[in-house]
C-alpha cells in the first residue's frame, strides 16, 4: 500500500478495499475496552440533542438519536464541542462517546416525507438546543463497542429500538421552527437565515442532515458526515461573499492554538482573500506509518474556489472559522492555516477538533510580525515540521515571497 | 442612452466571460458608439485584463454616447453559460438600469442582472518595453501550460535560437517545452535580446481558458518583465491579458 493513501482516506473512503479501515479497527480493538458493562434492553436519557445519519448502504441508511446514560442538564457534555475544546482529554471524549447508544434504524434516505415514528422522534430531537428527554426499547441490548471515523465523532454502542418515546418537549428556537415548516426556500439560503440568527453550525448540521431544511423536493436525509462539510463550506461561501469587500488587513498576525496532539498556526497577510490549508501528519500519527510526514494542501484564490480536486472536510472545517473572524474584523486577508498532527493524537475524535480549534485560536488573540519572514521564523518555534519543508509545499507562501505585482 | 448589441454567436460571449470571471470579481464593460471595452485588475493586482472588441464585430450595434455596464462577474458567468453553440446573443441596457442578455435560438430567452454602479477611474496598462514577441498556436500554449503544472505552479520563459522556451522544475521533476517554426507551434518570433523571465501557472492556467477563442496568440515579454498574452478575436476585437511576473530565488 503506498504510503499516502490511509492519509488521503482516513478511514472513510476505502481507498485500500477493505470492507472496514484496518487502522480504526485496531485503534478500535485497543480503545473498545472502556465501557464494559451490560447494557440494558430499555434505557431512559436525554439526548444532548445527539443525531447520526449513517454512511454505509447508502441509500439505506441508518439514522437515529444519540442517548446517553444521562438525564437533563447532565446529559449536555455528551455532545458539545465548544465546551469540550481545551477541557477535556482524547480519553475522557473516547468514554462520553463510547457510553453514548446509537438508537438507529434504517430508513432510506429520499422518504423523507414517510410518517415514520422513529424517524418523527428523531427529528424531534434534532429541532431542540437543549437535551430531550428520551425512552428507548431496544430489540435486544446494545453491545458495547465504540466505532472511529475520520469526520464525525466515534460512535457508540448500536442497536435498533423498537420504541423511541420523546418524554420532554424540545426546546425549538422560532427561527428554526419556522424554516423547518417553510418548503420552498432553498438550503442555501435557510443555511444564511439560521446563521444570521445566531443558531450554532452543530444544530444546523443535524437539521441538514435530517431532510429538514430546504425545498420540499430537494429535502432527503444526508449522512451527517456528509452534512457537515456541506454546512461548513456553505457558511463559508456565504461569508466570503462579504468578506471579499471589505478593506485589506494591513499587518501580519499570527495565531496559534493546540489541542489533542494537534498543532495549529494561522498565518494572516495584507492581500485580498486567499486561503491555504497545510495539513501535516507527522511520521506514526494515526494515517502516517511511514518515517516521512505526511503533507496534504489544498487552497483557494479570490474566487473562493478550491484548487485541488481531492477536498476533505477539514479544508472547510479550517476555512469555516476564519472567514467566520475575517467577517467579524471587517477585513480581508491572505490566510495560511497549518496544522500539524502528532503521535499524541492517537485516534480521530471527528472534525468539529479541526473547527474549535482554529476558533480557539483565533479567539485567542494574535501576535503581530513584522512581515512574512519574521513570521516564518515564529511559525518554525510552533511546530515540528522544518519551515522550508513547509514552504516548499506551500503554493501561497512561495506566491507572497517572489510574485510580483503589476506597476501601472 | 441605449444600448443594444447583437453578436452573432452567444458561444464565444461564453468562453471570453468565463476567462474573466477566473481574473476578476467585478468590473465594468464601457460602450461607446466605436465599441465595446473593458479594463480591470484582479483583485490581487498580479494580473490585468484589457479587451476590446470594435463595434463591426456585432451583427447589431446600436449605442448613442457612453454606457457603463458594470457587472459581477460570477452572476454574469452563471448566466452565460446557459448559451448553446447556435444562440445569437444580445445584451441590452434597459431604462431600469438593469443588463439584459437574450439567447436567440430554438426560444428567447432574456435574463436580466442588475448593473453596479462601479468606480469610474480608468486604468492605463503597464508600460514595458517588451524584448519579445511570438506568434503561437494557442492550444500549444494551452498544452504547455498543462504540462508544466504537473511539476510546479510556476513556469519560466526563455529564448533559444529563434525558439521559445517554456521550462517548469521543482523536487517532483522538471519538464521542458519547446516552440519551433519547424514543429509548427511557433508562427512568428521577433527576439530583439535574450530574455527569461517566470510567471505563476495559477494565472497561466486561468487565461489560457481563452485559447477557445482564437486559434493564435501573441506573447510577449521581457526579462523579469510582466508578460503580455494577447488573444485576436474574430471581427477585429482582442483580449489582452498582462501578468507580473515571479522573481524566484
Amino acid at each position: 500500500m503506498y504510503p499516502s493513501l490511509c492519509a488521503k482516506c482516513k478511514g472513510a473512503r476505502r481507498l485500500c478495499g477493505r470492507p472496514r479501515c484496518p487502522i480504526l479497527e485496531r485503534i478500535e480493538a485497543h480503545l473498545g475496552l472502556v465501557e464494559r458493562k451490560r447494557l440494558d434492553r430499555v434505557m431512559f436519557g436525554s439526548s444532548p440533542p445527539s443525531t447520526l445519519v449513517g454512511e454505509k448502504g447508502y441509500p439505506l441508511v441508518f439514522v437515529g438519536p444519540n442517548i446517553p446514560p444521562a438525564l437533563g442538564d447532565r446529559a449536555v457534555i455528551y455532545e458539545s464541542p465548544r465546551s469540550w475544546w481545551g477541557k477535556l482529554s482524547l480519553e475522557e471524549l473516547i468514554r462520553l462517546r463510547s457510553s453514548l447508544i446509537f438508537s438507529r434504524f434504517r430508513v432510506d434516505v429520499r422518504r423523507a416525507y414517510t410518517s415514520d415514528k422513529l424517524l418523527e422522534a428523531t427529528r424531534e430531537i434534532a429541532l431542540s438546543i437543549k437535551p430531550v428527554d428520551t425512552e428507548v426499547h431496544f430489540e435486544k441490548p446494545p453491545r458495547p463497542r465504540i466505532e472511529f471515523d475520520g469526520v464525525i465523532e466515534p460512535i457508540g454502542p448500536a442497536a435498533k429500538p423498537r420504541r423511541l418515546l420523546v418524554a420532554s418537549s424540545p426546546v425549538v428556537p422560532r427561527k428554526v421552527d419556522q424554516l423547518v415548516y417553510d418548503e420552498d426556500v432553498k438550503v442555501r439560503e435557510a443555511l444564511a437565515e439560521l446563521y444570521v440568527h445566531g443558531v450554532s453550525i452543530y444544530h444546523m448540521m443535524r437539521l441538514l442532515s435530517l431532510g429538514m431544511l430546504g425545498r420540499r423536493i430537494d429535502r432527503r436525509l444526508v449522512p451527517t458526515r456528509w452534512a457537515i462539510t456541506a454546512v461548513d463550506s456553505t457558511i463559508g461561501d456565504i461569508l466570503l461573499t462579504k468578506v471579499r469587500g471589505f478593506n485589506e488587513l494591513n499587518e501580519y498576525r499570527l495565531y496559534n492554538s493546540e489541542y489533542l496532539g494537534n498543532r495549529y498556526v494561522i498565518i494572516m497577510a495584507p492581500g485580498p482573500w486567499t486561503f491555504e490549508m497545510i495539513e501535516i501528519w507527522l511520521p506514526r500519527s494515526v494515517w502516517v506509518k511511514a518515517e516521512k510526514p505526511y503533507i496534504a494542501v489544498n487552497y483557494e484564490l479570490h474566487d473562493g474556489k478550491p484548487r485541488v480536486d481531492e477536498v476533505d472536510g477539514g479544508y472547510y472545517a479550517m476555512r469555516s472559522p476564519v472567514l467566520e473572524y475575517l467577517y467579524r474584523l471587517k477585513r480581508q486577508a491572505t490566510v495560511i492555516a497549518i496544522r500539524e498532527v502528532t503521535p499524541n493524537y492517537y485516534a480521530p475524535v471527528g472534525v468539529w477538533q479541526v473547527r474549535e480549534s482554529v476558533r480557539a485560536a483565533l479567539e485567542k488573540g494574535y501576535e503581530k510580525v513584522e512581515g512574512l519572514e519574521q513570521a516564518l521564523i515564529r511559525v518554525s518555534k510552533l511546530i515540528e515540521t522544518p519551515i522550508e519543508v513547509i514552504v516548499k509545499k506551500s503554493r501561497i507562501l512561495r506566491r507572497l515571497m517572489y510574485q510580483t505585482k503589476l506597476r501601472l | 442612452m441605449t444600448l443594444k448589441l447583437i453578436f452573432s454567436e452567444a458561444k464565444q460571449w461564453k468562453y471570453l466571460v468565463d476567462t474573466l470571471s477566473r481574473l476578476i470579481d467585478e468590473a465594468s464593460f464601457i460602450a461607446t458608439p466605436e465599441g465595446l471595452r473593458l479594463r480591470a485588475l484582479d483583485p490581487s493586482r498580479i494580473a490585468m485584463v484589457d479587451f476590446v472588441m470594435p463595434s463591426e464585430a456585432f451583427e447589431e450595434y446600436l449605442c448613442d454616447g457612453e454606457v457603463r455596464i458594470g457587472v459581477n462577474f460570477d452572476e454574469f458567468k452563471k448566466i452565460m453559460k446557459r448559451g448553446s453553440a447556435k444562440d445569437k446573443l444580445e445584451l441590452e441596457v434597459s431604462e431600469e438600469r438593469r443588463l439584459k442578455v437574450r439567447f436567440r435560438g430554438r426560444a428567447v430567452r432574456t435574463f436580466s442582472l442588475p448593473i453596479l454602479e462601479l468606480g469610474a477611474e480608468e486604468l492605463p496598462t503597464p508600460r514595458i518595453s517588451f524584448t519579445v514577441e511570438a506568434k503561437l498556436l494557442s492550444d500549444a500554449v494551452k498544452d504547455a501550460i498543462k504540462d508544466a503544472e504537473i511539476v510546479s505552479d510556476y513556469v519560466k520563459f526563455e529564448t533559444g535560437e529563434e525558439c521559445l522556451l517554456m521550462k517548469a522544475s521543482s523536487d517532483r521533476g522538471s519538464v521542458e517545452v519547446e516552440f519551433t517554426r519547424d514543429s509548427g507551434s511557433l508562427i512568428e518570433i521577433d527576439i530583439k535580446e535574450p530574455s527569461y523571465a517566470a510567471y505563476s501557472l495559477d494565472y497561466l492556467s486561468d487565461m489560457m481558458k481563452a485559447y477557445q477563442l482564437s486559434d493564435i496568440l501573441t506573447i510577449e515579454y521581457a526579462t523579469n518583465k510582466p508578460l503580455a498574452l494577447t488573444f485576436d478575436l474574430p471581427g477585429g476585437g482582442r483580449l489582452t491579458f498582462y501578468l507580473a511576473p515571479r522573481m524566484e530565488a
